[in-house]
C-alpha cells in the first residue's frame, strides 16, 4: 500500500499538476482562439530553455529566475502571435492549425539550434527525499512542485473570476460573436489568453525539467496528454483542463501498479497510450468533455 | 432630429443583395417595430445599422452623424446597443458577470447602473450568481436585455425578443419593452408576433422583399385593411380578436 502511494500516486500528482498546467493554455487558446495549438509544447520548451540559460547566467534556483523566464518567452509568443496568428484571424480553424503545425517545427528547430540537442538538467545533485511515519516518502521537489502548481491555480482563478479582462476571457470562450456584438475589445482577451496560457507552460515545463531533464523534445512529448485533458474537461473549460490533468496524470502512473499479480499492470512503456486511449474514449462517449464544453 | 436614420440602405451577405433601398425613422422616445414576412430582410435592416452588413448604397445615420459601415466594436461605443434573436446571453457567466459585460467599454463606475438594472428586472437580482444558462426563456431575455441596457444606449435594437417564448411570458416582455421606452431609450425591433408589437409601437414598417411596403403609426398599420390581410393573419376582424387567437397557438418554452 505504501509503496503503492510513494511509487504511484504521488509521482502520479505531480505528472498531473504538470499536464493541468499546460491543458489551461490549450483548453483557453482552443476555446477562445479557436484551434488546436500545436505548438503549445514547444512554448514549454522554450520556457524550459531561457529557465536554463538564467540559471547559468544568475546561478539561481529554477523557481527565483522562472517569472522572468515566463516574462521572456510570453514577448516571444506575443510577436509570434503578431506575426502569424493576427493576419489569419477570419481564417477557418484548419489554416490556423497548420500555422502552429509549422510553428512548432520551426520554434523547435530553433531551440535546437541555439541550445543544443543534448540532454541536460536544471539541477544537479540528489536530495533526500521527505519521510513521514518511516515509509511516506514524498521528494522535496515534488512537494514543491504540488504547492507551485496549487498557487498557479489559485492565481489563474482569481482572473478569470474577479478580474475585468478574466470575465471577458470566459465570456468569449462562451460566444466570440456576442463578444464582438457586446463591444468586448476581443484583441485584448486574445493578448490575455496567450500571457496566461504561455506562463503557465512555462511553469509546466520548468516543474517537468525539475523533476525529470531538459531536452529540445520535451514539450511535444506533453503535447497529447495535454490535448487529452483539455478534451476530458470539455474544450474552452479552464477548471475542466485542471480536472483532467489530474485524472490522466494519476491514471497513466496507475495503469503500471501491480493491481494483479505481481507485474505491473500496463508495461510503463505503453504508459503514453494510456492518455491516447482516455481521448478516444471521450470523443466518443461524450465529446463535450466532463464539463460540458464546446463540440466543434 | 432623429435618434436613427436609415436612408435608401442597400446591401447583404457577401454577394446576395437583401435589403434593396429601405427606409427608417426612429425618433426619441419612440417604439419602432419592423414586421414582414419571413426573409424580407427584416433582421438584416437591423444588422445594417449595427455594422454587420456591407452597405452597397445608403447612409445610416446616428443622431444625425454617419455611422454607415461602422465596425459593431465601434458602433456599441457610440451607444447602440443590439440584442440577437438568438445567443444573446453568456451561459456559463452568471447573471451579474453578464451585466459587468454589457459595461464593458465603460470605464467609469457603473455600479449604480447595476442597482438600477436589478430594480428594472427584479429576478435577476435573485439570480445574480446563478450562470445565466441555467435561466428560463423569458429570464435569460431579460439578461440580454439587462446586458444591452448597462450602456444607457442611444437607441436599443431588439431581434425578435419574444422568439419562442410562451404567450404569458410574450405579454411580459412587451411590458418590459414599454417601460424601457418610458425610462427614456428608444426601440427598433424586429418581431413575428406583428400585431402584439403593433399595438405598442410608435412607429411601424412593413418590410417586403428588402423595401419598405407600408409604414405608418402602429395603429394605423393595425386598421389597414391590407395590412391586415396580408401580414396579420387575416383581416381587420382578426386583429381585433388577436389576443384570443393567439392564447390559442401557445408553441415555445415559458
Amino acid at each position: 500500500m505504501i509503496e503503492f502511494i510513494n511509487f504511484h500516486l504521488i509521482p502520479g500528482l505531480v505528472l498531473g499538476s504538470i499536464y493541468a498546467l499546460g491543458a489551461i493554455g490549450v483548453t483557453l487558446t482552443f476555446g477562445i482562439l479557436r484551434f488546436a495549438n500545436f505548438a503549445h509544447g514547444e512554448t514549454m520548451t522554450l520556457g524550459v530553455y531561457f529557465t536554463l540559460s538564467l540559471i547559468i547566467l544568475t546561478g539561481l534556483h529554477p523557481l527565483v529566475v522562472m517569472p522572468l523566464a515566463m516574462a521572456l518567452t510570453t514577448i516571444v509568443i506575443l510577436g509570434v502571435d503578431r506575426v502569424f496568428y493576427k493576419p489569419l484571424r477570419a481564417a477557418p480553424t484548419v489554416v490556423l492549425v497548420m500555422a502552429s503545425f509549422g510553428l512548432m517545427l520551426m520554434v523547435r528547430s530553433a531551440i535546437q539550434f541555439t541550445w543544443g540537442v543534448q540532454l541536460t538538467s536544471l539541477s544537479t545533485g540528489i536530495v533526500k527525499p521527505y519521510i513521514f511515519f518511516d515509509a511516506l516518502r514524498i521528494s522535496p521537489k515534488h512537494v514543491m512542485i504540488i504547492i507551485a502548481t496549487i498557487l498557479l491555480m489559485l492565481v489563474v482563478h482569481f482572473l478569470l473570476t474577479r478580474t475585468r479582462m478574466g470575465k471577458a476571457m470566459r465570456a468569449m470562450a462562451d460566444s466570440p460573436e456576442l463578444a464582438r456584438l457586446t463591444g468586448i475589445d476581443t484583441e485584448a482577451v486574445v493578448r490575455m489568453t496567450w500571457i496566461i496560457g504561455t506562463c503557465l507552460a512555462t511553469a509546466a515545463g520548468v516543474f517537468l525539467a525539475i523533476d525529470t531533464h531538459v531536452e529540445t523534445l520535451m514539450g511535444y512529448k506533453l503535447l497529447l496528454p495535454m490535448f487529452a485533458a483539455a478534451i476530458l474537461g470539455g474544450i474552452g473549460r479552464p477548471y475542466g483542463a485542471v480536472a483532467g490533468g489530474l485524472i490522466i496524470g494519476v491514471v497513466e502512473e496507475l495503469s503500471t501498479y501491480a493491481w494483479i499479480g505481481d507485474g505491473p499492470l500496463l508495461n510503463p512503456g505503453y504508459k503514453a497510450g494510456v492518455a491516447f486511449a482516455i481521448m478516444v474514449v471521450m470523443l466518443i462517449w461524450r465529446p463535450s468533455g466532463l464539463f460540458r464544453g464546446r463540440v466543434f | 432630429m432623429p435618434v436613427l436614420q436609415l436612408e435608401s440602405v442597400s446591401g447583404g451577405y457577401g454577394e446576395t443583395e437583401i435589403l434593396h433601398g429601405t427606409n427608417m425613422v426612429v425618433e426619441r422616445d419612440q417604439i419602432v417595430t419592423i414586421i414582414g414576412p419571413n426573409g424580407a430582410g427584416k433582421s438584416t435592416a437591423m444588422k445594417a445599422v449595427f455594422g454587420l452588413l456591407n452597405l452597397t448604397a445608403g447612409r445610416v445615420l446616428l443622431n444625425g452623424k454617419d455611422i454607415t459601415n461602422t465596425p459593431p466594436e465601434k458602433v456599441v461605443s457610440l451607444g447602440v446597443c443590439y440584442v440577437p434573436q438568438t445567443a444573446n446571453i453568456f451561459p456559463n457567466l452568471t447573471v451579474q458577470e453578464n451585466l459587468e459585460m454589457g459595461a464593458f467599454v465603460r470605464r467609469d463606475d457603473f455600479r449604480p447602473r447595476l442597482q438600477e438594472i436589478y430594480q428594472m428586472f427584479p429576478p435577476l437580482w435573485e439570480k445574480r450568481r446563478q450562470a445565466a444558462g441555467t435561466l428560463s426563456g423569458g429570464q435569460r431575455q431579460m439578461v440580454a436585455m439587462g446586458k444591452a441596457l448597462m450602456l444607457e444606449p442611444e437607441i436599443l435594437l431588439l431581434d425578435e425578443p419574444t422568439a419562442g417564448l410562451s404567450p404569458k411570458f410574450r405579454g411580459e416582455i412587451f411590458q418590459i419593452v414599454k417601460d424601457i421606452n418610458k425610462a427614456g431609450t428608444p426601440i427598433l425591433m424586429v418581431e413575428q408576433n406583428a400585431k402584439q408589437s403593433l399595438k405598442i409601437a410608435d412607429r411601424g414598417y412593413v418590410l417586403v422583399d428588402g423595401q419598405n411596403r407600408y409604414e405608418g403609426t402602429g395603429q394605423e398599420l393595425l386598421s389597414d385593411p391590407e395590412v391586415g390581410e396580408m401580414f396579420l393573419g387575416g383581416g381587420r376582424s382578426a386583429a381585433e380578436n388577436g389576443p384570443s387567437e393567439e392564447r390559442s397557438s401557445g408553441e415555445g418554452t415559458p
